[in-house]
C-alpha cells in the first residue's frame, strides 16, 4: 500500500513537471524557483512521460529488478504491463509519435514499442554490452545508448542510424 | 559515418540524452572514481569526440539527464537525491554552471 501511493505521488509529480514542460515554452526557470521544487522526486527511479499523435499522455516505469515496465495514464492508473523480451531494463526515451525505446540491458537490445503497445517489440541488438540508457534523435531514426558494461571490459557510447550501428565511443 | 574514440578515462558510462542540435550529453565514472559529465558535439551528424565538462557542483552518483527545451541539462545525483540543472552550451564553453538545484525529497518505496 505504501508503495503504491508513493508511486502515485512520483507519478503526480511528473505529470505536474512534464504538463509544465510542455505547457510553459520556460519551464525550466520557472520550475527552478516555482511551486514545483519541493517535489517528491527520486533521480534513481527510470521513468518517461510522453504523449504522441493520436497517443494520450502515458508515464511508463521500467522496473529492472522485475524485470517488467508499468505504463500509467496521467491519472495514474496503470494501463499495461510490458513483459514480452524484457529483462533488466533501464533508461527509455521516446519520440514523437509515441513510440517507446528501452534499454534493455539483461539482453543487451534496445526494443522498441509502436505506440499503443499493440504488438511485441522490435529489438535492436547492442553488441557492445549493456545498455543502461537511450535517447532518439530524428524522429527515432538516430539512437544514441550508453553502455555500462561492455563486453571487451569498456564502457561505451554507442549510435545506431536506422538500426544499424554507426559508431562507438569508449 | 563511422567512427571510434578510445578514451581510457572512461570507468562506466550510465545516463545520456541528445540536445536539441544532436549533441549527446552523457555521465558516468571515471577511472579516478569520480562522477564525470561528457559531451560528444554533434553526433548525430558524425560527431565522435569525448569532450568533458566541468560542474561547479559535486555529483555523489551519476543520474538521468535530461536537456530541457531551453537549453539547460538537468542531472540527477543518485546520492544527493537532487537534480541539478545547468546553463551550458557546448561549443562555446566547457564548464556547466549549475543554477538553483531542484529541492528533492527522498521517495521510500
Amino acid at each position: 500500500m505504501k508503495r503504491k501511493i508513493s508511486l502515485l505521488l512520483l507519478v503526480a509529480a511528473f505529470s505536474a513537471v512534464s504538463f509544465a514542460q510542455k505547457a510553459m515554452p520556460k519551464c525550466t526557470a520557472r520550475l527552478s524557483m516555482g511551486p514545483y521544487t519541493k517535489s517528491v522526486v527520486h533521480p534513481f527511479v527510470n521513468h518517461k512521460f510522453f504523449s504522441g499523435v493520436g497517443v494520450p499522455s502515458t508515464i511508463a516505469v521500467s522496473d529492472f529488478i522485475n524485470s517488467d515496465i508499468n505504463v500509467y495514464d496521467d491519472s495514474g492508473t496503470l494501463q499495461a504491463t510490458l513483459t514480452d523480451s524484457v529483462s533488466h531494463p533501464q533508461g527509455m526515451a521516446t519520440d514523437r509519435m509515441g513510440n517507446l525505446y528501452v534499454a534493455n540491458s539483461g539482453d543487451e537490445n534496445i526494443l522498441i514499442w509502436a505506440a499503443g503497445f499493440g504488438g511485441p517489440p522490435i529489438a535492436i541488438a547492442d553488441p557492445d554490452g549493456e545498455p543502461a540508457d537511450v535517447d532518439v534523435r530524428d524522429n527515432g531514426a538516430f539512437l544514441g545508448v550508453t553502455n555500462i558494461l561492455g563486453n571487451n571490459g569498456v564502457t561505451s557510447v554507442t549510435f545506431y542510424r536506422n538500426g544499424n550501428r554507426v559508431g562507438k565511443c569508449h | 559515418m563511422s567512427g571510434n574514440v578510445t578514451d581510457p578515462a572512461l570507468e562506466m558510462v550510465y545516463f545520456g540524452a541528445f540536445d536539441k542540435t544532436g549533441n549527446f550529453h552523457f555521465n558516468g565514472f571515471n577511472t579516478s572514481g569520480e562522477v564525470f559529465v561528457a559531451v560528444i558535439v554533434h553526433a548525430n551528424t558524425g560527431g565522435r569526440t569525448v569532450q568533458y565538462l566541468s560542474t561547479d557542483n559535486t555529483i555523489g552518483f551519476p543520474g538521468g539527464i535530461q536537456v530541457n527545451n531551453d537549453g539547460t541539462i538537468s542531472i540527477g545525483d543518485q546520492s544527493g537525491l537532487a537534480i541539478y540543472t545547468y546553463s551550458h552550451h557546448p561549443v562555446a564553453r566547457s564548464a556547466l554552471r549549475s543554477r538553483r538545484p531542484y529541492s528533492a525529497v527522498q521517495w521510500s518505496p
